[in-house]
């Protein structure tokens, strides 16, 4: 008898483990999905006009360049688009920026407007050319398992970057 | 009684959703969307394709940029004469390949702005000739084409 209820109340104090578990990873990823998609491309940028695209374009870069460990220098172009019949409008462009050995980076910056939040949202940004892009993939090298690895690290890296920017000691804020 | 009424109801109910996608799709076609709501037409094609331009010119634009930083790396790794680590993918022989891609790529991307342009166009004259589908067979030749 006593065995019996004592297995039964194991059993039970493992699926509040396992419950407590999945609520957290739950959580974790409901974090990330706002964060992603509501709190990384507005931050800092609010309060800055339709027609201010250089200042916006200015602070997502600088955000970006500190993140990366770049000094951010300036742009070499910068170009703002919108459409006349709809609300749309892009501003976009690429910063150029000085690594800690001195080498030469470019930053792609890309912002979108939103009528719907009313302020400017980043959209996609990234270095160019990084030491593990793309472009530089040939048709067996790296191998199928290894551009998953890299596509996977990628991804990590990028929301680790992002999360320092926002709740990092060196935001997008800092001048 | 109460199992026939519900049954009542969801019949009911689906009739209403067939009859609306009935309508969505009478109205998303050329024929009826051009004569009977031009202005919602014009206005959603024009914007898409502005749209559509604007994200061509923006590709366009990446892959220019991609191509000069690839080009300043291959300049920087050539003066500073040092050679790549092992099993790193920046080499002298995929940065050259990369400008070559890039080379292929920007040839593709500007005939993409070039066609998103003529849509554009295409849909502007169209809507100062005030063109409507007719439900004969349309001839090639007409206004605004």
């Amino acid at each position: 008898m006593a065995a019996h209820i004592k297995e039964k109340t194991g059993r039970r104090r493992l699926a509040r483990v396992g419950w407590t578990l999945f609520a957290a990873v739950l959580l974790g990823v409901g974090f990330m999905i706002w964060f992603g998609a509501w709190r990384y491309p507005g931050y800092g940028l609010s309060g800055i006009s339709k027609t201010d695209y250089a200042r916006a374009m200015t602070v997502a870069a600088r955000g970006m360049a500190i993140s990366e460990g770049l000094t951010f220098e300036d742009f070499d172009f910068m170009k703002f688009r919108e459409v006349e019949r709809g609300s749309e409008a892009y501003a976009w462009g690429a910063a150029r920026c000085r690594a800690v050995g001195g080498g030469t980076e470019y930053l792609w910056v890309y912002l979108d407007w939103s009528e719907k939040r009313g302020q400017w949202l980043r959209n996609y940004s990234l270095v160019l050319a990084g030491p593990e892009d793309e472009i530089y993939y040939t048709r067996l090298r790296p191998g199928q398992r290894d551009r998953a690895a890299m596509a996977l690290k990628r991804i990590w890296r990028m929301n680790r970057l992002h999360l320092w920017e926002v709740y990092g000691e060196g935001g997008a804020l800092t001048p | 009684m109460r199992g026939k009424l519900f049954e009542r109801v969801l019949k009911a109910l689906l009739l209403a959703a067939l009859c609306l996608t009935a309508y969505k799709g009478l109205v998303a076609t050329p024929e009826i969307a051009t004569n009977f709501f031009p202005e919602r037409f014009y206005r959603g094609k024009i914007n898409d394709a502005e749209n559509s331009l604007i994200m061509k010119e923006r590709h366009y634009d990446f892959n220019e940029s991609l191509d000069k930083a690839v080009r300043v790396k291959l300049e920087e790794l050539l003066a500073s004469g040092k050679k790549p680590s092992p099993g790193s993918l920046v080499t002298e022989k995929t940065l050259r390949l990369a400008i070559e891609k890039n080379q292929a790529k920007r040839l593709r991307d500007a005939d993409s702005v070039l066609l998103a342009r003529e849509k554009l166009e295409r849909f502007l004259r169209l809507e100062a000739a005030g063109w409507a589908m007719g439900l004969s067979c349309e001839t090639a030749a007409g206004p605004g084409r």
